[in-house]
């Protein structure tokens, strides 16, 4: 019997309404474990190098990893990806949530998206039934709604939703794929690849617990978690992440104004601390997991409906009565606060807050949004944007009213939205200008960890294959977690992350075969960017990387030197030779392709 | 809790006095803020400091 996994990949073909179940087989799940060894192994079978991530020859898939749905804390995570509208490479984002561990219930270890329908549909999955059902009534709604009416539609509250959002329907490149209302697969614009397909969204319930080999380590570890919460995971339980931006702000890496600034003197009005003392009112799970890390926030617009909460705290207003900020869309993470507050400027808590709830509801990556947003107000500020181009919006740093204004405009493509929707580097072909401050690497924004502060940030955003990713997963363990489907939050030693995979699968896995799988799904992926067209050259940092970051006015934080072409040049060779690619070109060896046993019909299209 | 420094005694001193593990790759990774401003471990306090400790994190 199969332990992990259920040994059945779902194809759906939209264009013509077909469906077929492909079984891999035991071996090929522990060669590949899931999340991006699956991605990126149909990538490199069904897209050709030159397709237009738009069109019906994308793939899209959603990708659980064997550990997905096996009850113990970290396992609700899955992947989603496909070629990147943003990048126009190797597109991949993680959630969390439940919906992952939902489709591994219902008896699936991931979906490959084929073609494109010409009206808006939706895939149901109710165990293993297999629907594609009309959308229409879904297209142009907000996320919130769009759940509870297929919820109300299939009458079963039980089920859970991924879906692409207004954002992902109008093809905003960095549009993402929400799960559970408060979790996003939120890079590299993945919801506009599903928008393009006119697949709203993804139901999925499962009634049938993950099998595993053996439950006793499982509960082993579940019992450290919350045995050890206080050594372990003590921020994560009382803050979730965002507490420590003060500290970035002290040492001059806080990412401010389009990271021209490496501090805001009021980063304690928008961090975590200032979160949890003044808006939050829950902490939230994903499956399975007893550190409870994710941030619910409510805002009532008038202080007469504020009342107080369930245990009896008061609920937050908005003291100039312009919005209320609704709990179901859960709350800003680290990412979101610093790419919605500092990033541009803003240290109006109750205007990141709307703006990160208006970006869950129309779905879109908090991360591509802030920067393009402050790469835009810096473009505006120098005058490469006009306030003619900008249709009369004035864009400037701090303007939190703007802010808001323009996540709806972007999601909707209203006037300066429909270019600021293409991400910052097309913005600045469009308008012409203010390419020499743009904050991207192969076309995504940079995440919200400078690297002239973290030093160990710029391997990861030089190397990882979307692009400006801050996740290190071009580390192997970090790589490794994202392929079984297990967070990157969880404290788990690599003996303890082994013993948990032996749990669940029943494999005699060593240590030396896990780093195996990680360097497999990264080796194929760098193959997929290599197709797609991109170099050595792209292996790099902007402009705006290689200068100094000093601080504000007023500020006495340490100035921070630039990123050196030496330094680059350094990193990217040795990562290469650590990865067994060619030191110079980074194309994988014949050597590694045998070691890693990757199958030749992805390497010959 | 309450622990009672001497006078002239250091950010590290503290963190002996609230039990913050005497280990490099733990104290090494802490940020310190000290009145709004960045404090070293080898810092001076003086009456009614303002200090905030900052573990690292990422992510998000």
């Amino acid at each position: 019997m199969a332990n992990g996994f259920h040994n059945k990949v779902l194809h759906v073909d939209l264009g013509d309404r077909s469906w077929r179940i492909e079984e891999p087989g035991e071996a090929w799940f522990r060669k590949y474990g899931g999340g991006r060894g699956l991605i990126a192994y149909n990538l490199l079978k069904y897209v050709p190098a030159d397709a237009d991530p738009f069109s019906p020859e994308n793939v899209l898939v959603f990708a659980p990893g064997v550990a997905t749905g096996a009850t113990v804390p970290g396992a609700g995570r899955h992947s989603v990806g496909a070629k990147s509208p943003l990048t126009g490479g190797f597109g991949e984002a993680e959630a969390g949530g439940f919906w992952g561990a939902e489709l591994k219930r219902a008896g699936w270890d991931g979906i490959v998206i084929h073609g494109a329908s010409e009206t808006p549909v939706y895939l149901w999955l109710n165990d293993g039934d297999v629907e594609i059902r009309d959308a229409t009534p879904y297209w142009g709604q907000l996320a919130l709604e769009v759940e509870d009416g297929i919820r109300e539609e299939l009458d079963d509250k039980r089920i859970r939703v991924a879906q692409c959002g207004i954002a992902g329907e109008n093809l905003v490149r960095f549009a993402c794929i929400g799960n559970d209302l408060n979790e996003v697969a939120g890079r590299t614009g993945l919801g506009a690849v599903m928008g393009s397909k006119k697949l709203k969204a993804v139901a999925v319930r499962g009634s049938t617990p993950l099998a595993v080999a053996d439950a006793e380590p499982l509960k082993e570890i579940a019992k450290w978690v919350s045995s050890t919460m206080d050594e372990n995971h003590r921020a994560f339980h009382e803050f979730g992440t965002g507490a420590a931006m003060q500290a970035k702000s002290l040492e001059g890496g806080l990412p401010t104004n389009n990271y021209a600034l490496g501090a805001m003197n009021t980063v304690n009005q928008v961090d975590a601390i200032a979160v949890r003392d003044q808006v939050r009112i829950a902490m939230e799970s994903c499956f399975a997991c007893s550190v409870r890390c994710k941030k619910v926030v409510q805002v009532e617009q008038f202080e007469k409906d504020a009342g107080t909460t369930k245990k009896g705290d008061p609920i937050a207003f908005d003291p100039q009565e312009r919005w209320s900020v609704d709990p179901r869309y859960g709350g800003p993470e680290y990412e979101s606060l610093a790419s919605l507050g500092p990033s541009v400027g803003v240290d109006d808590l109750i205007a990141v807050l709307k703006s990160n709830e208006l970006a869950n509801a129309y779905l879109m990556d908090t991360i591509s949004l802030g920067a393009t947003v402050a790469w835009a107000m810096e473009a505006f500020a120098k005058g490469v944007l006009s306030g003619s181009d900008a249709g009369g919006v004035e864009l400037h740093f701090g303007d939190g009213d703007t802010l808001v204004r323009l996540v709806e405009m972007i999601a909707t493509r209203d006037g300066i939205g429909d270019v600021l929707a293409e991400g910052s580097v097309r913005a600045a072909d469009k308008v012409g200008g203010g390419h020499e401050f743009l904050t991207t690497v192969k076309g995504m924004e940079l995440a919200m960890h400078d690297p002239r502060h973290l030093e160990r940030m710029q391997v990861s955003y030089l190397l990882a294959p979307t692009g400006g990713d801050h996740m290190a997963q071009t580390g192997n363990k970090n790589g490794l977690r994202n392929q079984v489907g297990l967070c990157h939050f969880l404290g788990y030693s690599d003996d303890q992350s082994l013993e948990l995979l032996r749990g669940v699968t029943g494999w005699d896995l060593t240590a030396e075969e896990l780093v195996e799988i990680a360097h497999r799904g990264l080796t194929l992926a760098r193959l997929f960017n290599l197709r797609s067209g991109f170099t050595r050259a792209d292996d790099t940092l902007p402009q705006r990387f290689r200068e100094a970051v000093t601080p504000p006015e007023g500020g006495n934080s340490p100035a921070l030197p630039g990123v050196t072409q030496e330094q680059i040049d350094a990193t990217v060779t040795a990562y290469y030779i650590e990865q067994g690619w060619d030191e110079d070109t980074g194309v994988p060896t014949e050597a590694t392709l045998a070691a890693l046993g990757i199958e030749s019909e992805l390497t010959t299209a | 809790m309450d622990i009672s420094l001497e006078d002239g005694a250091t950010v590290e001193e503290m963190f002996s006095a609230i039990g913050v593990p005497a280990d490099e790759t733990v104290r090494g990774e802490i940020t310190i803020g000290l009145n709004g401003e960045l404090g070293q471990r080898d810092t001076v306090l003086n009456e009614a400091d303002e200090i905030l400790l900052f573990s690292p994190m990422a992510g998000g």
